[in-house]
């Protein structure tokens, strides 16, 4: 779904955020991306989703080529991808189900099919009883919650989620990581940037580790040639 | 590939399928257009001022439009009376009048030749002007006799080349058609119809300044929510959807606001101008019409349309991501 082939990103100011990035993310595939802060992480996903452009190498997400993705493609694009943002990115004048229902409406969507999508992804976070609610009622942990239902509502084939547990308790991550791993199992890829290492590496998954921009560690091939090598 | 299902939303995901293109469309349309209208009147001020405004600008080449139009109907009218009035030379008998005008109705282009005897003519110029005892002194009678000849057609081309053919006639002294001066009206109805064209040409450009800096406006107070929906997957056409409906809004109300203080203006003109109905018969401003408005009201919706959808892909491109 997801293919890095020697990408590099250097900004403008001049500033190398990643070079020479390689790995592969299969369908149904969950990687966690560690690293430190300026390691490069939010900039990879940044990448993915087109908000920037690669400054060489190739990268290919479900099929499309950024280095060669026009304009009016983009949007296409980050329909197939369900983003939970570190800073949320929520809407504070609409309703936690009108901050949900986005995804939807811009896909199209009729109100009678938003309505019962936005209650279901709700409920798998179990904010349904906060619909009607607006954001800044709600707590940093709710409001990351209220994220990622909006991430999951229209069922993408990726899911992008940079720290996603960063505001949530033990137990409220573990509850978001098996949700993770639900969609996982239908054939959903998530790349999950984290730092919380005591998770991560209870979950036995995939990791990608970066530093200073650089694969450091990990492994940078799929899971399932892991597996094969084991 | 297939589309993913999550787990526990599988009764869902049978139950919908890609939505129906064309209901979404149309719902998802009269949704934007009913809210892009409630926001513009959460702000009545601000809304009505950019409406004053925009009607301010359509207002005058409206007013020359509708002067053009009456211009021309009035000269119509006229026309449709137009005559031409041969005088006869004095020594014209009576009977060779008669028989001239008779003659003439031969003529194509002519559909009433009347005779009027130089008689006839004190008479009637007798009893119009009440100067009958100081007429009962004349010995002789001043008025020629003259044939009046109303031609088939009101139109210009015909009464002066019928004037020419009439001129050769030796019973006629000289002729006296009444073209000038509907030319000259005619010019003038052309002058007023240019000057609104133009202005309006000239004014929907600043109409479409005016509201696509409305537009602009909405976009950049709608910042952080427009980078929000890029990020979700919006295009730029999403994020336009309420604003261009924005933009026929503003342009119906400010078409609509034109519409009454012009049709109030022709009133308060038609009123003044009562007082000279008896003297000029026919001279009243016409209003636009029906067809007039739904012209105005259409026009003012599609350059309010076409405006915000300049500006917007304008600002919503400049936003990035």
């Amino acid at each position: 779904m997801i293919s890095f082939d020697r990408v590099s990103k250097r900004y403008e100011s001049g500033h190398q955020a990643l070079s020479n990035i390689s790995f592969e993310l299969g369908k149904g595939e969950l990687a966690f991306l560690t690293g430190h802060s300026g390691a490069g992480k939010s900039t990879l996903l940044k990448l993915i989703l087109a908000i920037e452009s690669i400054s060489g190498g190739r990268l290919h997400v479900n099929g499309t080529d950024l280095a060669r993705i026009k304009r009016r493609q983009i949007p296409a694009l980050r329909q197939q991808i369900g983003t939970v943002f570190q800073d949320h990115q929520l809407l504070f004048d609409r309703t936690v189900g009108d901050n949900v229902a986005l995804p939807l409406q811009v896909a199209g969507y009729s109100p009678q099919d938003v309505r019962r999508r936005v209650r279901a992804a709700l409920d798998k976070v179990g904010l349904l009883s906060k619909e009607k609610t607006y954001p800044i009622r709600l707590s940093g942990g709710e409001q990351q919650r209220v994220g990622i239902a909006r991430a999951v509502v229209n069922r993408p084939r990726i899911i992008l989620a940079d720290e996603p547990t960063g505001n949530l308790d033990p137990k409220l991550s573990a509850e978001i990581m098996s949700v993770f791993q639900q969609f996982r199992q239908v054939g959903v890829s998530l790349l999950i940037a984290s730092h919380d290492m005591a998770l991560i590496s209870g979950l036995g998954q995939r990791i990608i580790a970066l530093q200073e921009g650089k694969l450091v560690g990990g492994s940078p091939r799929s899971a399932a040639a892991d597996q094969e090598y084991q | 590939m297939n589309r993913a299902k999550p787990v526990g939303d599988q009764k869902a995901a049978n139950v919908t399928k890609k939505p129906s293109k064309v209901a979404n469309f149309l719902q998802n349309h009269q949704t934007d257009a009913i809210s892009s209208l409630r926001k513009l009147l959460q702000l009545p001020w601000s809304t009505l001022s950019t409406v004053f405004v925009i009607a301010t600008a359509l207002l005058l080449p409206a007013c020359l439009l509708v002067l053009n139009k009456s211009l021309e109907s009035a000269v119509e009218s006229f026309r449709s009376g137009a005559r031409i009035t041969l005088y006869l030379s004095a020594d014209t008998n009576p009977g060779r009048g008669h028989e001239v005008s008779i003659n003439l109705l031969e003529i194509e282009g002519v559909v009433g030749s009347e005779y009027i005897s130089s008689e006839a003519a004190l008479e009637e110029f007798s009893s119009a002007t009440g100067l009958s005892s100081v007429l009962a002194e004349l010995t002789d009678n001043p008025l020629p006799a003259a044939i009046v000849i109303t031609p088939s057609q009101p139109d210009l081309g015909l009464i002066t080349q019928l004037s020419e053919q009439f001129a050769l006639l030796p019973e006629v002294e000289s002729i006296q058609v009444d073209e000038s001066w509907i030319a000259r009206a005619e010019a003038i109805a052309a002058s007023f119809g240019f000057l609104g064209q133009s202005l309006g040409l000239i004014f929907a450009i600043g109409v479409s300044f005016i509201i696509g800096n409305a537009v602009r406006m909405s976009v950049v107070s709608r910042q952080d929510e427009i980078r929000v929906i890029k990020l979700v997957g919006g295009s730029d056409g999403f994020i336009a959807r309420p604003l261009l409906y924005t933009g026929i809004w503003f342009g119906i109300a400010g078409a609509l606001l034109t519409a009454l203080v012009l049709l109030l203006l022709v009133a308060g003109a038609n009123s003044a101008l009562q007082a000279t109905a008896d003297l000029l018969p026919g001279l009243r401003l016409q209003g636009p019409g029906i067809d007039g408005l739904l012209l105005l009201l259409g026009s003012g919706g599609a350059l309010g349309w076409l405006s915000a959808r300049i500006s917007s892909f304008y600002y919503i491109r400049a936003i990035g991501l």
